[in-house]
């Protein structure tokens, strides 16, 4: 059916590049492909692919320099777009062709209310007055499921929430009903059920303006939910295109495969999983009744009271000696907070927690710093967690420097050569500096860091979450194996199920700072009994385009 | 909005006390005051009665109180010179001072903004190396040297302008373009800086694909938002100009409260000195209202929080 | 599942040619003309005035305003001399000493001070800070040459007063940028880190949060030389700055003030180098700026690339 129609758009042989330092890197390289009426296309790819560059390079908003175009043609209704003129390029954009974004708080003008934002494409190009402009871009904001539009048009982007925010960028490009609607990572910075929401309504508004529209995601999970059609992106070419049940069932190209081998939860839970017999010895980490309430200061000049903020409430689990235990929480969910006061960054307003039975929170001076050995830490940004001026070698002997009667200093060289080679890297690596390296590879060296203690817990905070999937899962097999070699304990927070599957022997789903389901992995995946957790398994989305419409069925969604 | 604005008010109240003590205490404990405010002839019996006319024989903080007193029923001490209480010889230069810099302040600013935001369009181009480089110049350049190599060209020289003095626009003209000098140099760079940095921001990129004309994207899209450290520096400016108005005011013979201070100072009229300092406090203290006030207008943010 | 881990482990760093100081400094020729011009200066401020003494002070009233570019009294007499026959180019040699050394003392008394202060401040983010944040509040609320103004009618016209009213009336600018890019530093995930390795205060203060701090000071206080210089200029050009017979070049200017109609060099000069100065000071601080942050070094590299 599709292919009956003439495409709206074509890209010809686009190849960008860029120029940094000393060199011209190609970040696009001849790419080619076409879009019809009401199709959505996938672009798949991991960071630096040069996916949202090719849509950058389309829309015109290249950054240039150091960006430019090398060659190639976007034909859009029989004409080069690339080829025209400032003038004729811009009368085209927001009108036929419009784009959102992945991080929204950034792409929309902080100091103006989002109804002038979305009024202002009518302004432009219809030349509407002010009142008709803004009517319509009320009725909008209606449209895309915005309560009370009325009055929320006249509020700034930071007044909402990520999720609503996405919904105002829709709104502001759907304004002049364009043919094509690109969208680049809508909803990678947002949580799951939020996710699955916003896909839907894009998914919504194409079917009913039978636009074309281009889904740039790094996600095979929303690729399968949305997409018609995929094209695999590495490395600045198109490594395999094809229909999406296709790509999926039969992927060619060996990196599409490998793509696909790195969707987390697709692998089989623990083999040994830990025995819940064994719990009644004494755990690892008792923590109990563990509460962290903020209070808003009141000030001399507010009227307000104060108000409590619960970020986690009554808090209990045990962890125990070589097991692994996940706990999963959308933005909000307290899991951070949790984190923080087991580490002692912050402080809890009550509860206790007690390591080998002392409790942790009353330690000073030796006891704390005994504590800091067996207790370490992997945190989720690689490129924020290690010091920019520090040799890797300084970040993986600081915890020695500190305690000083772990490593002799002469040995330091040699202990760190052999951690780097624990964790996958090459012992020349040590002279370098985190800069250097990819995001996978630093997390390998904040790994190792946490390593050189030898502790008996290591706390991952969302220790994979910012890496791309190929990496995640190597990370995830790296921890595994460490595990199984050292006995360690693991406190795995993650924010979606799936990447604590493989890795996890226990589970607790947290939501608005309290545990809601606790349980073994394969029980929480396979019968979960609340709502949420429910919620949150079907708002996942499975990289299986056969089962994309029956979760969606069970999500309620109309087809 | 209020709440933002009673707070800053609330500042400035405590930063014009801290100044008031620091005052205070700079003329009491560093000597007899009868040194500072009499003239370095008066004899020993004057300095006597005057001591004992003022208590400064009284303990520190009865003497803080009694200060405190009088300057809230506007009594800041009399002028040993010109027999006249303080303030009225103050109230009488200030406006001088606040016409020479409010026009000296708009010309920058208005001036800034045009290059600084041209000069940002397009980043190494001709006009934005001529512009960064005469921003430098502008910026480093001494202005009492200005003031009098201007005098030098354009008085002695040309005799195209009068050397000092107040009268008609044409006296105004060398004072305001030595009082500007400086101010906009270092305007025209953050104003570029601030442009700069806004350009490539992600919103503009929205803008751009929404396709918002490019005169729009400048002026409405990004200028909006590169004001905000801008007026954050051309308040420090304003303020500032005092230091220059010093300058200027001297050279070239203005009656404005600059010219006042350093007369005063080279009189030993210190009860002048003072009421000066806490006079231009104060109206350096409003324009920081006026600076918040116009932060809150500029970025909803500011307005909401807190 | 563990056929994943074999591959791409091993991948070799991103390589990275990062360009030496020197090269980057010279591929701007503006900054490495500033530079050149500033270590011409210290030499002559450090070596001119021991070398000069002689003729910066000894009158000869044949040469009374002597005018500048004429070579026939001798090289030292190039830019003409002064009322009383002493050479102009001898007196900006040894005035440049004083200038400079005003300058470069109260720079780094209100860079350490203020800096510590700022940085401590920021770590400690509590009522300390805000009693401090406060004071510099009362400081940058009043324009700095009023407040030198006072003082230094109070105290003596003093070189150590002037040294001590320059550095405090700048001190609130290194405490507030310190302040605000430690508030920013210590939210990094490295600090959580280090702390969870138990690091201590210090440790946290003088090996994660101070060399991130420094650059930006660097780049702040070459800024700063500029402008205490030209404050301290004023100073003398009103009179309560050095006294003489120590001279410095605003006190130059000054003096010259007098042969405004008949000698117009006796004050050209030292004003030119006080703005020649306060030029090159300003080229090399944006210089600094771009050059210190990883994020903007490509702009100076490419210079390079082009040029090669």
């Amino acid at each position: 059916m599709i292919e009956e129609n003439k495409p709206i758009l074509s890209v010809k042989n686009l190849s960008v590049a860029f120029r940094t330092g000393n060199a011209v890197v190609d970040a696009v390289r001849d790419i080619s492909f076409d879009l019809y009426p009401g199709e959505t296309l996938a672009i798949l790819g991991e960071s630096g692919s040069g996916k949202s560059v090719s849509a950058s390079a389309i829309m015109g908003i290249l950054d240039s320099p150091p960006g430019f175009l090398r060659s190639g043609k976007v034909v859009l209704d029989g004409v080069d777009i690339l080829r025209q003129t400032r003038a004729e390029r811009r009368r085209l954009m927001g009108k036929s062709i419009a784009m959102i974004f992945q991080d929204t708080l950034a792409h929309l003008n902080p100091v103006y209310s989002v109804g002038w934002q979305i009024a202002e494409s009518f302004r432009t190009h219809l030349n509407l007055a002010k009142n008709e402009a803004n009517d319509r871009a009320v009725r909008l904001l209606e449209q895309v499921g915005i309560p009370n539009a009325v009055r929320r048009a006249g509020d700034f982007p930071h007044q909402f929430s990520g999720g609503q925010r996405q919904r105002v960028m829709i709104a502001m490009a759907l304004a002049l009903e364009p043919k094509i609607l690109i969208a680049d990572e809508p909803t990678t910075a947002l949580d799951v059920t939020v996710q699955a929401k916003i896909l839907d309504l894009l998914i919504e508004m194409r079917n009913q303006r039978d636009m074309g529209l281009i889904m740039i995601t790094h996600d095979l999970g929303v690729a399968a939910e949305v997409a018609d059609r995929i094209l695999v992106m590495n490395d600045g070419e198109i490594v395999e295109h094809g229909v999406v049940s296709q790509i999926y069932a039969n992927p060619k190209h060996s990196y599409t495969q490998k793509l696909l081998g790195a969707i987390p939860g697709l692998g089989n839970y623990r083999e040994t999983q830990h025995d819940a017999s064994k719990e009644s010895a004494t755990p690892l980490l008792r923590v109990e009744d563990l509460t962290k309430h903020y209070i808003t200061e009141k000030s001399l000049f507010s009227r307000r009271e104060r108000e409590i903020v619960k970020a986690c409430n009554n808090v209990n689990f045990d962890l125990y000696q070589g097991e692994t235990l996940g706990i999963v929480g959308e933005s909000g969910s307290g899991k951070t907070t949790v984190v923080n006061m087991l580490l002692k960054l912050i402080e809890p307003t009550s509860g206790s927690a007690q390591f080998k039975g002392e409790d942790i929170f009353t330690m000073q001076g030796q006891s704390l710093l005994n504590l800091r050995r067996q207790v370490q830490a992997v945190f989720q940004d690689p490129y924020a967690s290690l010091n920019p001026r520090m040799s890797v070698l300084d970040i993986i002997s600081e915890p020695w420097v500190i305690h000083s009667d772990v490593v002799e200093k002469r040995d330091y060289k040699d202990r760190v050569v052999e951690l780097l080679q624990n964790v996958g890297m090459l012992p020349d690596h040590a002279e370098r500096y985190p800069h250097e390296f990819s995001g996978g590879q630093r997390q390998r060296i904040a790994i190792a860091r946490a390593l050189a203690l030898q502790p008996q817990i290591i706390v991952c905070d969302e220790a994979v979450s910012a890496l791309d999937v190929s990496v995640q899962s190597q990370i995830i097999e790296l921890l595994a194996k460490l595990r199984d070699e050292r006995g360690l304990s693991y406190l795995f927070i993650a924010h979606d199920l799936p990447v604590v599957k493989e890795l996890a022997d226990r589970v607790i789903v947290m939501k608005a700072g309290e545990i809601v389901e606790r349980g073994a992995v394969d029980k929480i995946f396979e019968h979960p009994q609340h709502a949420y957790t429910i919620e949150l398994l079907a708002a996942n989305p499975i990289a299986d385009p056969e089962q994309v419409a029956d979760r969606r069925r069970r999500r309620g969604i109309k087809q | 909005m209020r709440q933002f604005l009673a707070r800053r008010i609330f500042h400035s109240l405590i930063s014009l006390v801290g100044l008031l003590v620091l005052v205070f205490f700079l003329a009491r404990l560093t000597g007899n005051p009868g040194d500072l405010y009499l003239p370095l002839d008066s004899s020993i019996e004057t300095r006597q009665a005057f001591t004992e006319k003022h208590g400064y024989d009284d303990p520190a903080y009865i003497q803080f109180g009694r200060y405190v007193r009088d300057l809230l029923s506007g009594d800041m001490g009399e002028s040993v010179r010109k027999k006249r209480p303080a303030l009225e010889i103050v109230l009488e230069a200030i406006p001088v001072t606040l016409m020479l810099a409010a026009s000296a302040m708009f010309l920058a600013l208005v001036g800034a903004v045009i290059v600084g935001a041209r000069a940002a369009y397009r980043p190494g181009g001709v006009f934005d190396r001529v512009a960064s480089i005469s921003s430098l110049v502008s910026a480093s350049a001494p202005d009492f040297w200005i003031a009098i190599t201007a005098i030098i060209v354009f008085s002695v020289h040309l005799q195209w302008l009068p050397t000092s003095g107040l009268g008609g626009p044409i006296y105004w003209i060398m004072p305001v373009c030595v009082l500007l000098i400086r101010p906009f140099g270092l305007l025209v760079q953050v104003v570029r800086s601030s442009m700069l940095t806004v350009l490539s921001a992600a919103y503009i990129k929205t803008a751009r694909a929404k396709g918002v004309k490019e005169k729009s994207i400048v002026f409405v899209h990004a200028l909006r938002n590169a004001m905000i450290p801008v007026i954050t520096v051309a308040g420090d400016q304003a303020a500032a100009m005092a230091n220059g108005a010093v300058i200027v005011e001297t050279i070239f013979g203005w009656p404005g409260i600059g010219k006042l201070m350093i007369d005063s100072i080279v009189q030993r009229d210190f009860a002048v000195v003072q009421a000066a300092i806490l006079v231009t406090a104060f109206v350096i203290l409003s324009i920081n209202i006026v600076v918040d006030l116009t932060y809150a207008v500029l970025d909803p943010r500011i307005r909401k929080r807190s | 599942m563990t056929s994943r881990l074999t591959e791409s482990v091993a991948v070799q760093p991103k390589v990275q040619r990062s360009v030496g100081l020197w090269t980057m400094l010279w591929n701007d020729k503006f900054a490495f003309v500033s530079f050149l011009f500033l270590v011409v200066m210290v030499f002559l401020a450090v070596f001119g005035p021991w070398l000069l003494e002689q003729p910066a002070t000894k009158l000869n009233l044949r040469l009374r305003n002597a005018p500048p570019f004429s070579l026939d009294n001798g090289w030292l007499y190039f830019l003409g001399a002064d009322a009383l026959g002493r050479s102009m180019i001898a007196r900006l040699i040894v005035a440049s000493q004083n200038t400079l050394l005003v300058a470069a003392s109260a720079v780094a008394v209100s860079l350490i001070i203020g800096g510590a202060l700022g940085i401590l401040a920021g770590y400690f983010n509590g009522r300390f800070s805000t009693v401090i944040m406060r004071f510099a509040d009362i400081i940058m609320s009043f324009p700095s040459l009023l407040i030198a103004v006072v003082v230094l009618y109070i105290f003596e016209p003093k070189v150590a007063n002037l040294v001590l009213v320059l550095s405090i009336t700048r001190l609130p600018v290194y405490m507030r940028t310190a302040r605000a890019e430690v508030l920013e530093i210590r939210e990094r995930q490295f600090i959580a880190a280090a702390k969870t390795l138990g690091a201590s205060h210090s440790r946290l203060i003088t090996r994660h949060i101070a060399p991130l701090v420094v650059p930006t000071l660097t780049t702040i206080a070459t800024l700063e030389f500029a402008f205490v210089m030209l404050a301290e200029s004023s100073l003398s050009f009103l009179g309560i700055g050095i006294q003489p017979p120590e001279i410095t070049w605003g006190l130059m200017v000054a003096q010259g003030r007098n042969y405004l109609q008949s000698a117009w060099w006796l004050s050209f000069f030292p004003g030119l180098m006080i703005m020649f100065s306060a030029l090159a000071l300003n080229l090399l601080s944006g210089w600094t700026r771009i050059a210190l942050d990883p994020v903007q070094r490509w702009r100076l590299e490419i210079t390079n690339q082009q040029a090669s």
